[in-house]
């Protein structure tokens, strides 16, 4: 697929504005700069404070150096002079140290599903994915962030290393242009797979269907032991959460041409969607007692509905 | 309304549907046509094939299917809904056109008999426009179902069956027979109805006999047999019905009085007033209350001697207003004078005093004094004068070596008396018993034929001399005769014969005709019916005369110097008849076998409906198709 991504970063008073020069497939045409304003202004949170490499722009549980005061402690001797609080000792004639929150860089693994079943649908839930993770990867990078991007099918397809900066963006996105979505699913093991590349605690983000009968909770699980936090995002395609066939239909499984006759009756159709309800309870319900956060959204949501009210509201984005 | 289907003697040719009724085709080709149920399941598998579909994951489908299967063994059925709403319209279809009925009433059977009522019962207003009118339309709406190659025939029950259409076929012959029945004013003779059918039915087949009548009909005593389906169609609702049952006048020691019986047939107690006409003046009005289905005579004193006829009217209206009303003929005022010239003889003396109008004298043949002249009837009991009066004579027990009647000896013993002819002198006679010690063995004369005899001799003669004579051969005290019922009854029917009345007219048994015996002396005869113009008659006069309304018939006998007026009354006061509560029919073959019901044979097509079916099935299926069951 001929792909071609220009990007114009234009420095401006109140952050950095992304702007296409080239309208090609996939990821570029999914932003406008109004939308790409307004999406800078978003930020990832972490409902954790995490420890960091690099002092980037997220709070840290530790002390350091920052601009944000946080507490006094006792000097000790090999303490750096300069966070010596002068007016303090002004007043006490004892010597306290100012401490300051730490700005850390956070990690922000995104697992993105590439298995064949995401380029189904209308709209294809490929899109979704691939706009979702091309948001964050930007949210992230654009704060300073670390952004890694792991591709998974029935394993670990592709990986991104962690990026950095807003020079990352353009890679980050190029990554994304070039994943094709083919095989079968199995993101236990793809996310298994991941665990070598790891690089330490982090937020990881997996945007997937989730359609597999392997599971994906036990790759879940992994990444916590990872350190983690992991945030679920089950795209389906409306035709999945409300599926409208009438009439006998043989049925193939995209994945792995499987086929299934059905007769779809009201009843069955009925049976269908309780079945989904049950399954999304049940995905729901793991994430919810594991701390794990969830969201299933539709394919045909608008993106920006889905960025600026849905992830909010879920409290994957401030 | 009701009716019953019943089969006194089951035809082996009718399938029984249900047990009672037959679902038949009229088309049984049209069942080819099923061969289509077949192809449609054959392009139901065909059309069956599944339209491929790619989806992103068959995952959860799996999971419903695997759900969906273990709960409901039955739904490959149900996925089928659609093809089983086209196998029932295509079999609907094939039904169709295959022409199914339902036995209605008539059309089943090749022939048709229908009897209708036409006993007075049936002029009852209980039904619109009456039971008659009601029965009509009955038997009309059978003409209108009778299918081609059909036929009915049409027979009126009154006193005597009436055949009004023959097994016919055609619709608009029937419908005008139909229409000129008229309704009769006597009884319903179901059994004389039932013998004609027995007849008609002996050698058809696929026949079926329709009742139609309120269930008044004199019962049935010797079942026929009828070997054909029978079924009673009903008319009739209620039985308020007051009538006058009997009206008599007497004359009684100069005076006259008048007797009514007046029946109250119906289920509450009435009151009405009943009105008494002398010769059409209002004589007396009087209220009078019967409790239900009660009965009470009234008796009027003192009505004007002169009176000829009178009539009794009821007030108050009911269901049948025809015997509200009743006439009756006074006894005209002359009385026949009779003359017995006997040694003594207490039976005859005992019988003819009980004769209406009968003035009895006594005398012995030593006072016999052949100058009287001046009696109607002489009776010679065991003497013969030697001239015989130009008068009826009874001769009993003639002496040997008179001039009239040759005697050949005695006969002893005499029993198994039988009458020698028929002749209506003996009716109501029954003369099996009867036994004579000793009779003279007469030989018949040329002028007299033999009445009563036993064993070739003649015991009882009439003929014609001068007047009309009767003689019995034997001594009335040495048989058993006298003291036999049979016995006043006997000297009734002689006197009333050797006395013919002035009209002499009398009512036969039926009631529906008059016998007449004319004066001879008659030239002309003019006969009034109530309500219609006079008729006149001249020599030969006929016997007798149809009077089927009732009310006064005046006969008028021109003679030579005079006229001769005389009345008849004929009454429908009848309770039989004017009892009108609907009941079943008096015939106990019938009534074993009454399966109840409201069904009636006949042939009801059955596609309209079968259509209308298809098309509801098609809108079914459409929705169900659109529903995507």
């Amino acid at each position: 697929m001929s792909f071609t991504l220009r990007v114009l970063l234009v420095f401006h008073p109140s952050g950095v504005t992304i702007k296409f020069a080239g309208m090609g497939v996939n990821v570029k045409d999914l932003f406008d700069e109004d939308f790409l304003k307004r999406l800078e202004h978003l930020r990832l949170v972490s409902r954790k404070m995490r420890t960091g490499k690099n002092s980037g722009e997220r709070r840290s549980p530790l002390k350091g150096q920052s601009v944000e005061f946080a507490d006094f402690r006792n000097y000790s001797s090999g303490d750096d002079f300069r966070y010596i609080d002068w007016n303090s000792y002004a007043r006490t004639e004892k010597l306290f140290v100012k401490l300051f929150m730490e700005e850390q860089d956070l990690l922000l693994n995104i697992f993105i599903d590439v298995s064949k079943s995401m380029s189904w649908g209308e709209p294809p839930k490929e899109r979704l994915a691939l706009q979702l993770a091309a948001a964050f990867s930007y949210l992230a990078l654009a704060a300073y962030d670390r952004v890694a991007i792991a591709a998974c099918s029935e394993q670990l397809a592709a990986y991104q290393a962690p990026l950095r900066g807003k020079t990352g963006i353009d890679q980050a996105w190029t990554f994304l242009a070039q994943l094709s979505f083919a095989g079968s699913t199995n993101l236990n093991q793809a996310l298994l797979e991941y665990g070598r590349f790891s690089r330490g605690p982090g937020v990881a983000l997996l945007i997937s269907d989730l359609l597999s009968p392997h599971g994906f909770q036990d790759g879940v699980k992994f990444l916590q032991y990872l350190r983690q936090e992991v945030i679920v995002l089950q795209l389906l395609a409306p035709e999945e959460i409300n599926p409208t066939l009438h009439g006998d239909w043989r049925l193939l499984d995209s994945e792995s041409g499987e086929s299934r006759e059905i007769s779809a009756s009201p009843r069955l159709l009925k049976a269908y969607r309780k079945k989904l309800d049950d399954f999304t309870e049940a995905n729901r319900d793991f994430c919810f007692r594991r701390g794990i956060g969830f969201l299933q959204v539709s394919s045909a949501t608008p993106f920006e509905e889905l960025l600026l009210q849905l992830l909010p509201r879920a409290g994957i984005l401030a | 309304m009701r009716s019953t289907w019943i089969t006194p003697h089951p035809s082996p040719l009718t399938l029984q549907y249900g047990e009672e009724k037959t679902l038949s085709l009229l088309n049984p080709a049209g069942l080819g046509f099923a061969a289509i149920i077949p192809l449609i399941i054959l392009l139901y598998l065909l059309k069956r094939r599944f339209q491929e579909k790619v989806i992103s994951s068959t995952y959860l489908w799996e999971e419903v299917l695997k759900d969906m299967e273990a709960t409901t063994p039955w739904q490959r059925l149900k996925k089928n809904l659609l093809l089983f709403l086209q196998l029932l319209a295509a079999f609907l279809l094939v039904m169709a056109l295959s022409r199914p009925y339902l036995p209605v009433a008539g059309g089943l059977e090749k022939q048709l008999l229908v009897v209708l009522d036409a006993s007075a019962s049936m002029m009852a207003s209980d039904v619109t426009p009456s039971r008659w009118g009601m029965a009509q339309k009955e038997v009309e709406k059978l003409i209108d179902r009778l299918g081609p190659g059909e036929k009915m025939t049409l027979i009126k029950m009154g006193e005597q069956p009436e055949v009004l259409q023959a097994a016919s076929g055609d619709k608009n012959e029937l419908r005008r027979s139909l229409r000129d029945a008229q309704l009769k004013t006597g009884r319903a003779d179901l059994e004389a109805a039932l013998s004609l059918i027995a007849s008609l039915s002996r050698d058809s087949r696929d026949i079926m006999l329709l009742i139609v009548s309120d269930g008044k009909t004199l019962p049935v005593e010797h079942d026929p047999r009828i070997k054909c389906p029978v079924e009673f169609i009903q008319i009739g609702r209620e039985s308020d019905n007051l009538a006058i049952t009997t009206l008599a006048t007497r004359r009684d020691s100069g005076q006259v009085l008048a007797l009514a019986r007046v029946q109250n047939f119906g289920e509450k107690a009435v009151v009405s007033d009943i009105e008494l006409r002398v010769d059409g003046e209002l004589f007396d009005i009087r209220e009078i209350k019967l409790e239900a289905e009660g009965a009470r005579e009234i008796i009027w004193e003192d009505l004007p001697v002169r009176a000829e006829s009178i009539q009794a009217i009821l007030q108050r209206p009911d269901f049948l207003l025809a015997d509200n009303e009743a006439w009756a003929v006074v006894e005209e005022l002359t009385e026949n004078r009779a003359l017995l010239v006997s040694e003594g003889n207490l039976f005859l003396e005992k019988a003819l005093n009980l004769l209406p109008g009968m003035e009895l004298f006594k005398t012995s043949p030593a006072e016999y004094d052949p100058a009287l002249a001046d009696y109607q009837l002489f009776i010679f009991d065991g003497w013969l004068p030697a001239r015989l009066p130009q008068a009826s004579i009874i001769i009993v027990n003639p002496p040997p070596g008179n001039h009239w009647l040759a005697i050949n000896g005695e006969a002893k013993n005499l029993s198994g008396i039988k009458a020698a002819g028929e002749d209506s002198l003996l009716r109501y006679i029954d003369s099996s018993d009867w036994q004579v010690a000793r009779s003279q063995k007469l030989l018949c004369p040329d002028w007299a034929r033999t009445l009563l005899e036993s064993e070739d001799v003649p015991l009882l003669l009439t003929g014609q001399l001068s007047g009309r004579v009767a003689i019995f051969s034997f001594d009335l005290h040495e048989s058993n005769i006298p003291l036999q019922t049979g016995f006043p009854i006997l000297v009734h029917n002689l006197v009333g014969w050797l006395l013919p009345g002035n009209a002499g007219a009398s009512f036969d048994l039926n009631r529906s005709r008059i016998s007449f015996d004319p004066h001879p002396e008659a030239e002309a005869i003019y006969l009034q019916r109530p309500g219609e113009k006079e008729e006149r008659y001249l020599p030969p006069f006929p016997r007798s005369f149809s009077a089927s309304r009732p009310g006064l018939y005046q006969i008028n006998q021109v003679l030579s110097d005079r006229i001769e007026i005389s009345f008849l009354a004929r009454n429908q006061g009848d309770p039989l008849e004017s009892d009108i509560k609907p009941a079943a029919l008096p015939w106990q073959a019938l009534e074993a076998d009454s399966r109840g019901g409201g069904e009636r044979l006949g042939k009801k097509e059955l596609w309209p409906w079968l259509c209308w079916a298809v098309l509801l099935l098609l809108l079914l299926e459409w929705e169900v198709y659109r529903r995507g069951y």
